[in-house]
């Protein structure tokens, strides 16, 4: 329910929600966000798999028992470290330029490296996302992959220079929520899939998918349900199987956590370590610092449409970049 | 392992229900009529019946999968049929064969369809709107600007000849004669394309993706505004030749003789499982439902009821149908 508040927001429910309880109201609050459990909640009652693993005080836990209950395994968050970052970079912006949203923008991003853009909401980090997938038009300057220069009009356009986007709300931009997993995760490689005669058939629809299922360990029995019936770690990992499934150089990823579990969130960031590794050039947007920390092997701060610091490997903490903010 | 798996997907879908349905009124109609149902006589009319109204829910259902409405599809129809069998009268064509006279529909069908497509796709237009507002234009155009006339006894005969063709005659017990039209051959054909396009094609999954969710399904990189594009001017031009079996099939061009079948239509589509918000559907389902609502129509007469009971019937059906499908939509995203 709180998931697409901002902080200001959420921080306002709370108020509401502790004087509520202070008038007598029993109030039962349902989340998977550690920080607003620890916040809010007196008692806390944990369940996973359909059982309750958990029932006591919140203040008898600690933030690694929590998440111990709810995933039923021991997380580690590892920072990212890149190897082989390539030489040459496979993305240049020179001086974008969205009148009203960015400005001046220019960036390199290598293969194998992870590009944090962060800033507030408002900032034009999402602006520049869509840019860069072909859904707003910058006013001026210059995009290059791999050394030409392109101009990205569409998000078929971007789909052929094998750029990838998943998007800030996988519910509406990403997934037909009503329609089976494999359709939803076969979507972007359905060219790739069909025949010579551009025929598709079922039958490698479901392989296809089968393959993503067990690879992103996506929790179904039957890759025909429908998208709607998963958990939302499990759909963003359908919508990431989506680009994944297509041969890709540049993956930009907008809030790739918000909404997810604790333990969808840390294999979801396990994952991209891998891609990277693998030699994918990665973005994430976001504005959860924490992850921006963990994830990112530079990161660039966005404010008032303006890239005003750039932070590299073992800089990046979330108090540097707050400092930049402010 | 698999077969249950197969078991379970197909109690899932509506059309499964309204399959059981169908069968179970089948019975129960042929128990009250004392046999009369399933009299070949009986059968060959409900498949004479079914021809056009399933050709027209056919190409409904493929505009409910992509998200949309097409209400214009009556009067594009009567529009086409009326001009395309004013030309060959004049003209003094389809005299012997009737193919002409289709040609002419086609392109008609496919010129006025693409005009829905092209404001749909290019202004992102709500269909719904769009095509209630061609439905009258295209009405306006035959009665208004064109004063189309109706054709009854001076339709060219080879329209009349080949709507009178058949396949085969059959007789009741009672030495009842009727017989199965040729027509109904491109009805199968029709199912047959409709089916092999929506599961083999680019096309039919790009309609799947854009009913299930359109934005998702731009970034995902299908043209969705081409998709649209060509959807209506297909069905344009498909509905085009079906309002000219009619045609044939009736012995006569009313040039307001298909109005309000929009609203007999999409509501069997909507009972044969495809979801009123888009990127549900299927071929099957759909003929069930045509099947269901023809029988029905057909066959209150056999058991006794008065016709004008036919509407209140059909009533029935329609709101059973959207309420199973409706907890049907729920239970699935459970």
């Amino acid at each position: 329910m709180k998931t697409a508040l901002t902080k200001k927001e959420v921080h306002a429910l709370f108020k509401t929600v502790r004087q509520l309880r202070d008038r007598g109201i029993a109030i039962m609050f349902i989340s998977h966000k550690i920080d607003e459990i620890f916040e809010i909640a007196d008692d806390v009652a944990i369940m996973r798999n359909g059982r309750n693993v958990y029932l006591g005080a919140t203040s008898s836990l600690t933030r690694k028992e929590f998440t111990y209950y709810m995933t039923g395994r021991e997380l580690t968050d590892t920072r990212f470290c890149p190897e082989n970052v390539s030489a040459e970079p496979v993305l240049e912006v020179k001086n974008l330029t969205l009148a009203g949203s960015y400005h001046d923008i220019s960036f390199e991003l290598c293969k194998g490296e992870i590009l944090g853009v962060t800033g507030l909401l408002g900032s034009g980090r999402t602006e520049l996302a869509l840019s860069l997938f072909g859904l707003l038009k910058p006013d001026s300057g210059e995009i290059y992959l791999k050394d030409e220069k392109v101009k990205i009009s569409s998000p078929i356009e971007a789909q052929k220079l094998h750029i990838g986007y998943v998007p800030e709300d996988r519910l509406t931009e990403g997934l037909c929520l009503r329609q089976p997993i494999a359709d939803n995760i076969t979507l972007s490689s359905l060219k790739r899939l069909s025949s010579k005669l551009g025929l598709i058939k079922q039958k490698d629809i479901l392989a296809e998918a089968d393959v993503w299922v067990k690879k992103f360990s996506i929790a179904t029995d039957d890759p025909m349900k429908h998208a709607s019936t998963l958990s939302g770690g499990n759909q963003q990992k359908i919508v990431l199987a989506k680009w994944l499934s297509n041969e890709l150089d540049v993956l930009i990823l907008n809030g790739p956590t918000v909404g997810v579990d604790v333990g969808a969130k840390q294999d979801i960031h396990e994952l991209l370590h891998e891609l990277a590794r693998q030699g994918l050039a990665v973005i994430i947007i976001s504005d959860d610092l924490e992850e921006v920390v963990a994830n990112c092997s530079r990161v660039i701060v966005m404010k008032d449409g303006a890239i005003v610091g750039e932070l590299q490997n073992e800089d990046i903490c979330s108090q540097a970049i707050l400092n930049i903010i402010r | 392992m698999e077969l249950t798996r197969k078991l379970r997907r197909m109690t899932r879908k509506t059309e499964f229900y309204l399959f059981i349905v169908l069968v179970l009124m089948c019975v129960a109609i042929q128990i009250i009529s004392g046999g009369q149902l399933l009299e070949p006589n009986t059968i060959v009319d409900i498949a004479r019946s079914l021809t056009i109204f399933g050709m027209f829910a056919l190409i409904s259902l493929v505009v409910v999968i992509s998200g949309g409405f097409d209400l214009s599809f009556p009067t594009l129809a009567s529009l086409t049929y009326s001009v395309s069998t004013s030309i060959c009268l004049s003209m003094g064509w389809c005299q012997e064969t009737a193919w002409m006279a289709f040609l002419l529909a086609a392109v008609i069908g496919l010129v006025l369809g693409m005009l829905n497509g092209f404001i749909i796709s290019r202004f992102k237009l709500n269909t719904m709107i769009v095509t209630l507002g061609t439905q009258t234009l295209f009405l306006g155009i035959s009665m208004g600007l064109l004063q189309m006339p109706e054709i009854t006894s001076t339709l060219p005969l080879g329209l009349r000849y080949f709507g009178e063709d058949s396949l085969f005659e059959v007789f009741s017990s009672t030495g009842m004669r009727s017989t199965m039209p040729t027509a109904f051959l491109l009805f199968v054909a029709l199912a047959v394309i409709v089916w092999f396009v929506l599961r083999f094609t680019m096309f039919g999954r790009a309609l799947y993706a854009i009913g299930g969710n359109e934005v998702s399904a731009e970034r995902a990189g299908i043209n969705v505004k081409r998709t649209k594009f060509w959807l209506y001017a297909f069905v344009g031009l498909v509905a085009g030749i079906i309002g000219m079996l009619r045609v044939c099939m009736v012995r006569q061009a009313i040039p307001k003789g298909l109005n309000g079948w929009d609203l007999k239509i999409i509501p069997a589509v909507i009972l044969g499982g495809a979801s009123i918000y888009g990127g549900e559907g299927t071929v099957f389902g759909t003929l069930v439902a045509a099947i269901l609502m023809t029988v029905i129509s057909n066959s209150l007469l056999l058991i006794g009821i008065d016709s004008y009971w036919q509407d209140f019937f059909n009533g029935l059906v329609i709101l059973a149908g959207v309420t199973i499908s409706a907890v049907q939509a729920k239970r699935r995203s459970i």
